[in-house]
């Protein structure tokens, strides 16, 4: 008798797997077997593994393993190239820099990659450092806090609504290239927004309005095409009284 | 729009309103508080799992009424069609689990000797998912080679759905310009409080049928009314003998809320939901009920709120404020507002607990032998009523199933006591 020891089914003795829990069979050599069914249990993560049989959180840790040890050997050795060659931290420190950047980056996005405003809220303020430092770096040019952090806290701010969105949309069809497309469209009036603040001193927005205008009619069309035409036909039991 | 105008569409993508009872349910159901009941059966033998796939698939034309996806419109929800596999899953979790928004309201699952089917009451009531079980059951059996006799009755694979099984039957039977049902004072409320989520879990008692009957003859009254007699006993010792807070003690008034199955009382074929409420009670402020005493009213309350004309008022209540000119153009997002307010000003709070009788059930004698017994999940009631009990029969063993989400097994247990004082063997299954 085949049994299935995650579920306590019979299997067929051709099946190798149980078509329920997708759990390998096993042999059983008695019918009714008293053993308990064992949970399905995931090997631990230090031990060799399966790609295949990794949940999905294990997956991402062994990505973030897998991260961690490519961005730290760069690290080093950039720093101990440069310390050989320069004999002090010279160039080095744009990869270092760069390279813890992409470590929390890849942290956040392994170990929190549902909770969102946490997850852009952290992004947001790595990169508005990374940004600072870089500026420091190249002789405080000042365009980090003037043009750079405003303009990611937007393109952070855009990404979330977005977000929120695309999960909230019951169909996930052509609508979501319509909420692309509109998110584009703000964010070019953002960015020009910015940038003429920072260049022109005065709030003045040009190109971004037909981009936005075009975006938007786009965005119209397609969103015409998922919602009213889709549903052209379902009109009467929507509004069945 | 009629019905038979939604239904007259090609068969593969029909839609219909939902009946007057599943109305209630979108505004009310929530993670734990799910409107979905189970009906399980437990076998002799481990599932043979190929035979379970190959029974699903080769019934799932037979049911398209519970192929469909709930869909919100402007001013109520509606079913449509949906072209999706019955899902079969492991059954490893608790049971009565909600079902994901906008996907499919039925399951199969199954886990070593138990093969269980889980509805939301949007789709059906015990009645009509019991009739799925049936036919599931059946075809798990042919196809483990077991013969069925020709006679038995169920619903064939090979058939073409009846039109009357989709049939809103309220709307059938509801008679117009009758007086409605009066609304009742507020019941009292087990004073136990919430289990932490999960909320819900089960105890089965398993008795025997022959015993439970013989003191029910003893009393001349039907089964169900000696465990409606037996629960509201249970509750008054509760009352009476348990501290608790002067808040829930203000309330004197002991109902059960009974499911009454009205194609009993009705002709319909309908696979939907189509049953009524009954409340039986004793009132604690006109003194101590005795347990014969508690049997007496419960009997002639049941004798007399199942009567036809009185179940005439219940349905023109429900279904009359359903057609009403006026709330019916009322948009869908108010609307439920407006139902979970008076799901528990008019609802809940009416009773105290909820016991449902499926009644007793039987199989053809080939695979009678193959099953052990059959139990019946009620659906997690509300954090007001804490505990419901199914019932149903099979074989000579009855299991009475309490789903519990408080954090007390008391009445359970006081439940278990009585009858055993009763000389009524009990034994706890899973």
């Amino acid at each position: 008798m085949n049994l299935c020891k995650n579920c306590g089914v019979e299997l067929d003795i051709n099946m190798n797997y149980c078509p329920l829990c997708g759990q390998k069979s096993t042999q059983s050599d008695s019918l009714f077997s008293d053993k308990k069914p064992e949970k399905k249990e995931f090997k631990a993560i230090n031990e060799p593994y399966n790609l295949n049989e990794l949940s999905a959180s294990q997956k991402r840790k062994v990505f973030w393993e897998l991260s961690a040890i490519i961005l730290a050997s760069s690290v080093v050795v950039s720093f101990i190239i440069d310390l050989i060659i320069s004999k002090e931290i010279n160039w080095s420190k744009y990869p270092i820099t760069i390279g813890i950047f992409l470590f929390i980056n890849i942290s956040l996005i392994s170990f929190i990659p549902k909770k969102i405003f946490i997850l852009l809220s952290g992004s947001f303020i790595s990169t508005s450092l990374f940004l600072i430092i870089l500026d420091l770096y190249i002789h405080n040019l000042g365009w980090g806090f003037k043009l750079g952090i405003p303009i990611i806290f937007f393109i952070y701010l855009i990404v979330f609504f977005l977000t929120v969105v695309v999960k909230k949309s019951r169909q996930k069809g052509i609508n979501l290239i319509a909420y692309f497309l509109i998110a584009a469209g703000i964010m070019g009036l953002c960015i020009e927004g910015i940038l003429s603040l920072h260049l022109l001193n005065r709030f003045e927005l040009r190109w971004s309005i037909i981009l936005l205008v075009s975006l938007l009619s786009a965005s119209g069309i397609l969103l015409f095409i998922h919602y009213r035409l889709k549903k052209a036909t379902d009109l009467k039991r929507f509004f069945h009284i | 729009m009629s019905q038979e105008n939604e239904l007259k569409q090609n068969d593969d993508n029909f839609w219909y309103p939902l009946d007057n009872a599943a109305k209630i349910f979108p505004a009310i159901t929530t993670e734990e508080h799910t409107s979905v009941f189970r009906i399980s059966a437990s076998l002799n033998h481990n599932v043979h799992i190929k035979s379970l796939f190959q029974a699903v698939r080769s019934i799932e034309s037979r049911f398209p009424y519970y192929k469909v996806l709930l869909k919100e419109g402007f001013f109520w929800f509606y079913f449509e069609s949906a072209d999706f596999l019955t899902p079969v899953e492991v059954d490893n979790k608790i049971p009565c689990r909600s079902f994901k928004k906008g996907g499919h309201l039925f399951r199969v699952l199954a886990a070593n000797n138990r093969i269980s089917v889980e509805f939301s009451h949007l789709l059906t009531d015990g009645t009509g998912a019991f009739e799925y079980f049936k036919t599931l059951l059946i075809c798990y059996f042919k196809e483990r080679a077991l013969e069925i006799p020709s006679d038995f009755n169920y619903l064939k694979p090979t058939e073409r759905p009846d039109r009357d099984e989709f049939e809103d039957a309220y709307n059938r039977y509801f008679k117009e310009n009758i007086p409605t049902n009066s609304k009742r004072p507020k019941a009292f409320h087990l004073p136990f409080p919430v289990h932490y989520k999960p909320h819900y879990s089960v105890l089965n008692i398993l008795v025997s049928m022959a015993a439970i009957k013989t003191k029910a003859r003893e009393k001349n009254v039907s089964i169900t009314v000696y465990l409606i007699a037996v629960y509201l006993h249970v509750i008054q010792e509760i009352f009476e003998k348990t501290e608790f807070s002067r808040r829930h003690r203000k309330y004197k008034k002991l109902s059960i809320e009974v499911p009454v199955n009205l194609r009993k009382i009705y002709p319909s074929e309908t696979m939907r939901n189509f049953s009524l409420f009954v409340m039986p009670e004793i009132d604690l402020s006109l003194g101590h009920y005795s347990f014969d005493e508690i049997i007496k009213t419960v009997y002639h309350q049941m004798q007399l709120e199942t009567d036809e004309k009185l179940i005439n008022k219940i349905l023109a209540r429900n279904v009359g404020s359903e057609r009403n000119f006026l709330i019916r153009r009322i948009p869908l997002f108010i609307k439920s507002l407006v139902l979970r307010m008076n799901y528990y000003s008019l609802g809940s709070n009416q009773y105290s607990a909820v016991l449902t009788n499926l009644g007793k059930k039987d199989f053809p004698a080939t695979i009678r032998d193959q099953i052990e017994r059959l139990t019946l999940v009620p659906p997690p009631p509300n954090k007001n009523i804490k505990i419901s009990c199914g019932i149903i029969g099979f074989n000579n063993k009855l299991v009475l199933c309490f789903g519990n989400v408080s954090k007390s097994k008391e009445l359970e247990k006081r439940f278990i006591q009585f009858l055993v004082k009763q000389d009524i063997h009990v034994k706890l299954v899973t």
